[in-house]
């Protein structure tokens, strides 16, 4: 029906007047939008995927609430909008940003009430591992039941995020096996094993009849005596058939002298350092594990001319031999030696002919091995540990209910709670059944503890629901127990021991002082080297490191001098140290010192008196080093071997100092092609990333931390000049304007954000200690952690009790 | 009074001669001990005194002679290859280089320890140039006292001739003379240090203890009785006191005498085949102020380290003024490991043949190559599989060349 005329026209005017139905914000935040943000963020352009032309402040979605606080963000750090575009008002900036903060304070209340998650979180690959170890106080040494486990999928940089960690039937098989491993190690019914004594050498020689000399081949044995020429390994043959015959402690022993360390040949020709004392290394290997399990376990100094006797105690798991090497004798081939060295000493010696050993030998360095012997196994107490704790004084004949009970016992400490009967009833009855079924006791008792670890109150960290959810509704809690678990696996990656978990089982453990005494203690612990080693391998990208390798020709001292080892020890010792209270983490970003051995230091160009052994060093005035983006463990894992990537570096600076996390590339861009002639410089070729617009987005904020670091090359050493003689220029302009210079104006940009910083690094220690992902609720306890800190100088130590305080991590 | 006091100075310098520095020195060869392949020479029940000489020496596993009694001779007393001209003088048929030109006699060592002050004795064996007397070859070459069975004074049957210090003896038994000889020599030590070369003829020769000479008996036999005149010889100088500073060499002059390589039916002639097993003897060496003895090596050894051996022992390597061939074997029995002071190589000639060997390998001037070690008797060839054989053939290539370089005359039968 038609409606009157004079009706529409009073339509038309309700709806001109229902617009500003109060929201002057609405309007204000509407036009601020539409001057400044939307002709890129909005209809026709969204860059950097972000759009805003959508958003109605009255009606705001969850799901847009982070677009909000990006905003906010961007509109704080003065990032947004871009130099070279008209800025806005100061005083506009401010009053939009507090109404935006107001608004997602309110968000947040809203949305901690709707959610309430509960994480379902597994113990990945290392805490399972960890977890094994302590349940059952077993050592570890070249056992490793997660050998074959699936790698664990990263989720923002951890690999404790309980979101990426699924469980495929791969890895269901996988448990059942390595709890299998695990039950035949640990349950040791019989008496204990008796020892075995295998050696070699003068006395156990059993006929003085010399053998032929041969060639090439490994250490010889003459009248009884063995000696190493190179660094072939020297072993116990009766040893090596099916290795020691039982888990335990083992003593080696070896008699030893260098022999002609100093000798006729030159250093060069042998390839050899003879002012270095001879170093013997004992590793051990599993024939059945194959090379991989090979490990050196110890090294030695030998002295010169004069016999030494050593002890060296070590656990073999079963099934595992050892050899002796020559750690750091003459390299290269003996064939080498006898071809091509031999002649330009010896004139009855024929170049380039494979001259007979008796020629040389006797004549160059040798490491003489005059006895070899391994003796064990021998134990501290038997049973071991581990099996009697939850099988204590086992009975002779078979007794159901003991099994039961030990059944019972096992799953209290493995569920890390306390448990009841009822609820192992279905594992006391499957080993019931298979003892009924093959009458053998402890096989039984293994298959119980086989299944036991495979139940998911063991695999999982269980968080349970609260049960009472309408009077507990705002209560999420943990209990005593979770709350164990949760802190246990953040500074340890294994499960609560005695202590922690008679805590937990007194219901104090949620006090704050008495919590903060676990902390302490528990940073203070040998145990807590998995959260440094775990966290800085994630963080600061050590676990990269050594998977794009540098070339062996070019970088000889990388590889002999084990710099990538020393490189990632140098990192986690820096670690440790801002871990020690009175320390700020603002030294990561820059400080005076750092860790080194001899081989780091020479390889940084830094002065230093002593051998191996790390030990703290101040930087001189002069070197460009001093926190974490002087460290050749970052500046190696961000390139590819062969050059820097600058592209890389810079991701790595936003993402991880900055907390800035740029989009990824789009698909199908083609990879730069190195320039091997080193005619251009990589700042010339990245210039599509300037000429390019839609590159130049992206590239604008992430190429200049990149290129600023542009005089440590591709193993973090420091350079002037590229390699071909072009000139580096290390200052750079970031989107915002700022003009900065090398490494040292990187990190005076980030100490003069330092609240970005902390942010940054709070949380991603809150992603690793809550093991999930952050959410739009845990932004108050990140925020309140970064007003205070300042207040602590910035100490690492007190951010860690601000985390195990905040209520995201009490909560579920 | 001076004089008297000089004199006595003199005298008191000369007798205390350090023993260690002039040791007497026993060089016996004999053909008739059996052994393996391996070395082991003996056993303990048919020749313990060969055996009680290996525990109390050392024993070379790969030591070479020269095939015949003349070259070994030549070789041993004058520390040359006959090649590079061993000739003695006197003693034996010199070879012209080129036709009219003679070369001149190498000095045999043991001319050398007499002007040092040694006593000098040949016993058993000599080899001459048939012409010269006998007496006067041995003295020419060093020797002050003799006790030796003239092959060319040898009857078929009946007594034998000995010449004991240029006098004719007719005995019976020449072995058991010649073993009186010397067991008296030894039972009666002088101040001065002694050298005795003692070549044993065959037993067959000489007869077994008291048996006549003809008769001939087994190759065991021959050892036992070898073995009792060595036993005889190391009693007595135990009894006198010298062991101690007694250098004594026990070798042999042709390798046969194993299962594996027996003795040519026909004796030793010509047409000796040119090969390892040939010339690869026992040698023992027992040497108790240089080592404690009882060990096995696998050094290596030809005929003329013997000469430079005992220059080194008594300090007179200064009293030669051209190069020797051989090497001192010194640091060998000292026990030192440098391969730089010891062979590694030994050759020796056969015929025309020129052979030479490493610890592995053996070449010889006909371009036979063969792998001792894998190949003891020379009857295959070397494997192409074989990486290391080319090279090692290469350098023995490389040496013998270097040697016959330095040959300029043909070698002598």
């Amino acid at each position: 029906m038609k409606t009157p005329p004079f009706l529409s026209v009073i339509y038309i005017l309700l709806l001109c007047f229902q617009a500003p139905a109060a929201e002057p914000e609405q309007t204000k935040f509407q036009s601020f939008l539409s001057s400044h943000c939307l002709r890129c963020h909005g209809l026709k352009n969204q860059k950097a995927d972000r759009r805003f032309d959508r958003l109605e402040l009255s009606n705001i979605e969850l799901s847009d609430a982070g677009l909000l606080q990006d905003i906010v963000d961007q509109l704080n750090l003065g990032t947004m909008p871009p130099e070279g575009e008209p800025q806005p008002d100061a005083r506009d900036i401010k009053e939009i940003v507090s109404s935006l903060t107001g608004l997602l304070n309110k968000l947040r209340e809203e949305a901690r009430q709707s959610s309430g998650n509960v994480v379902l979180r597994r113990l990945n690959r290392i805490e399972y591992r960890n977890t094994i170890r302590d349940l059952f106080d077993l050592e570890m040494t070249g056992f490793d039941p997660t050998v074959t486990f699936p790698a664990d999928n990263v989720t923002d940089g951890f690999d404790n995020v309980g979101e990426g960690l699924v469980t495929s039937d791969y890895l269901l098989q996988n448990y059942l096996d390595a709890a299998r491993t695990i039950a035949d190690k640990v349950i040791r019914p019989g008496p204990q094993p008796q020892t075995v004594h295998y050696g070699v050498g003068a006395q156990f020689a059993s006929t003085t009849t010399p053998t032929v000399s041969s060639s090439d081949k490994d250490g010889r044995i003459d009248s009884g005596r063995l000696f190493i020429k190179f660094r072939q390994p020297l072993l116990i043959p009766e040893l090596n058939k099916s290795g020691v015959p039982a888990d335990g402690e083992y003593a080696i022993t070896f008699t030893a002298c260098g022999v002609r360390r100093q000798s006729r040949y030159k250093d060069e020709d042998l390839r050899y350092d003879s002012s270095q004392p001879m170093r013997l290394s004992i590793s051990i290997q599993s024939r059945e594990l194959g090379p991989t399990s090979q490990k050196i376990v110890a090294e030695y100094e030998i002295p010169d001319d004069r016999s030494v006797e050593i002890e060296h105690r070590l656990w073999l798991q079963k099934g595992f031999t050892f050899s002796v090497h020559w750690a750091n004798g003459p390299e290269g081939s003996f064939k080498r030696i006898m071809r091509k060295v031999l002649p330009k000493y010896n004139p009855d010696a024929l170049l380039l002919a494979r001259n007979p050993p008796e020629m040389y030998v006797g004549s160059g360095p040798e490491l003489h091995v005059k006895s070899l012997e391994i003796e064990g196994p021998f134990y501290k107490e038997w049973p071991p540990k581990g099996f009697s704790r939850y099988f204590p004084k086992p009975p002779q004949s078979p007794e159901l209910d003991y099994l039961d009970q030990s059944l019972l016992r096992l799953a209290s400490e493995a569920y890390r709670r306390p448990v009841k009967q009822e609820e192992i009833e279905p594992y006391m009855t499957l080993a019931r059944n298979h003892y009924d079924k093959y009458g053998e006791y402890w096989e039984a008792a293994k298959y119980g503890v086989q299944s036991l670890l495979t139940s998911p109150h063991f695999l999982y960290l269980v968080e349970t629901e609260n049960t009472n959810r309408e009077e507990l509704a705002s209560d999420f809690s943990l209990t005593q127990h979770e709350l164990a678990t949760r802190l246990s696996y953040f500074l340890w990656s294994s499960m609560p021991d005695r202590a922690l978990r008679s805590e937990a089982d007194r219901g104090t453990l949620n006090k704050p002082k008495v919590i903060q005494g676990h902390v302490e203690r528990m940073l203070a612990n040998d145990k807590a080297s998995a959260f440094v080693e775990n966290f800085t391998g994630q963080w600061l990208n050590l676990r990269k490191l050594g998977t794009m390798p540098p070339d062996p020709e070019k970088n000889r001292e990388y590889y002999a001098n084990n710099l990538e080892e020393a490189m990632r020890r140098e990192t986690q010792l820096y670690f440790s140290h801002i871990l020690q209270p009175s320390h700020s983490i603002l030294e990561f970003i820059d400080s005076d010192y750092t860790f080194l051995n001899s081989a780091l230091a020479t390889h940084y160009g830094i002065p230093f008196e002593g051998g191996d052994a790390f030990r703290k060093v101040k930087i001189p005035e002069s070197t460009e080093r001093g926190g974490l983006l002087g460290h050749g463990s970052i500046l190696t894992s961000t390139s590819n071997g062969v050059e820097t990537l600058p592209v890389t570096r810079g991701i790595w600076v936003l993402e991880n100092l900055l907390g800035v996390h740029p989009n990824p590339p789009p698909p199908d861009i083609e990879p730069l092609e190195p320039d091997t002639r080193g005619v251009t410089t990589i700042r010339e070729m990245m210039e599509k990333h300037r000429k390019i617009a839609t590159c130049y987005e992206c590239h604008r904020k992430i190429d200049p931390f990149g290129l600023a670091l542009e005089n440590y090359d591709h193993l973090g050493s420091w350079r002037s000049i590229y390699t071909k003689g072009l000139s580096i220029d290390s200052s750079v302009q970031l989107s915002e304007g700022t003009i900065l210079k090398g490494p040292t104006g990187i990190k005076e940009y980030i100490l003069a954000r330092p609240e970005q910083f902390t942010r940054c690094l709070t949380e991603k220690l809150l992603v690793y200690a809550l093991g999930r992902r952050l959410s739009f609720t845990d932004r108050a306890d990140v925020d309140r952690v970064v007003a205070e800190l300042p207040k602590h100088n910035y100490s690492l130590r007190q951010l860690i009790h601000f985390i195990v305080a905040s209520r995201a991590f009490n909560s579920k | 009074m001076r004089l008297f006091l000089t004199t006595a100075l003199l005298v008191f310098i000369s007798a205390s001669l350090d023993a260690t520095s002039h040791p007497n020195v026993i060089l016996i060869l004999s053909s008739e001990v059996p052994r393996d392949e391996l070395g082991s020479y003996g056993t303990d029940t048919q020749t313990p005194n060969i055996v009680r000489l290996q525990k109390q020496g050392v024993r070379y596993q790969i030591a070479w002679s020269m095939p015949t009694f003349q070259l070994s001779q030549r070789t041993l007393l004058s520390g040359k290859y006959p090649t590079t001209g061993n000739s003695l003088t006197k003693g034996s048929t010199t070879i012209p280089i080129e036709p009219k030109k003679t070369r001149p006699p190498a000095i045999s060592v043991a001319s050398i320890l007499r002007k040092t002050g040694y006593l000098t004795i040949a016993a058993g064996k000599w080899a001459d140039d048939g012409l010269t007397p006998i007496q006067e070859s041995l003295i020419a070459n060093g020797f002050d006292q003799h006790c030796i069975l003239d092959s060319s004074l040898r009857n078929q049957q009946g007594p034998q001739t000995i010449v004991v210090n240029g006098k004719k003896q007719s005995v019976e038994n020449p072995g058991k003379a010649i073993n009186t000889f010397l067991i008296d020599f030894l039972g009666n030590p002088s101040d001065k240090p002694f050298f005795l070369y003692y070549p044993m003829h065959s037993p067959n020769l000489v007869g077994l203890n008291d048996k006549s000479p003809q008769k001939s008996a087994s190759p065991m036999s021959h050892a036992r009785h070898v073995d009792r005149i060595l036993g005889q010889l190391l009693d007595s100088l135990d009894e006198s006191g010298q062991t101690k500073n007694t250098l004594i060499v026990f070798t042999s002059i042709h390798g046969f005498g194993t299962k594996a390589t027996p003795a040519p039916a026909n004796g030793l002639s010509d047409e000796i085949p040119a090969t390892n097993s040939m010339v690869l003897v026992p040698f023992i060496v027992q040497a108790p102020f240089l080592n404690e003895g009882g060990h096995v090596t696998r050094d290596l050894i030809d005929f003329t380290d013997f000469a430079p051996t005992i220059l080194e022992l008594t300090s007179n390597t200064n009293l030669v003024d051209y190069p020797l061939d051989g090497r001192s074997f010194v640091p060998s029995l000292k026990g030192v490991d440098d391969p730089f002071q010891k062979r590694n190589w030994i050759y020796a000639q056969a015929g025309k043949v020129r052979m030479m060997r490493d610890w592995q390998h053996f070449l010889d001037s006909d371009n036979n190559f063969h792998d001792l070690i894998k190949d003891p008797f020379q009857k295959e060839p070397v494997s192409p599989l074989d990486k290391q054989a080319p090279g090692r053939k290469q350098r023995l290539e490389l040496i013998l060349q270097r040697l016959e370089s330095k040959l300029t005359i043909p070698n002598s039968k």
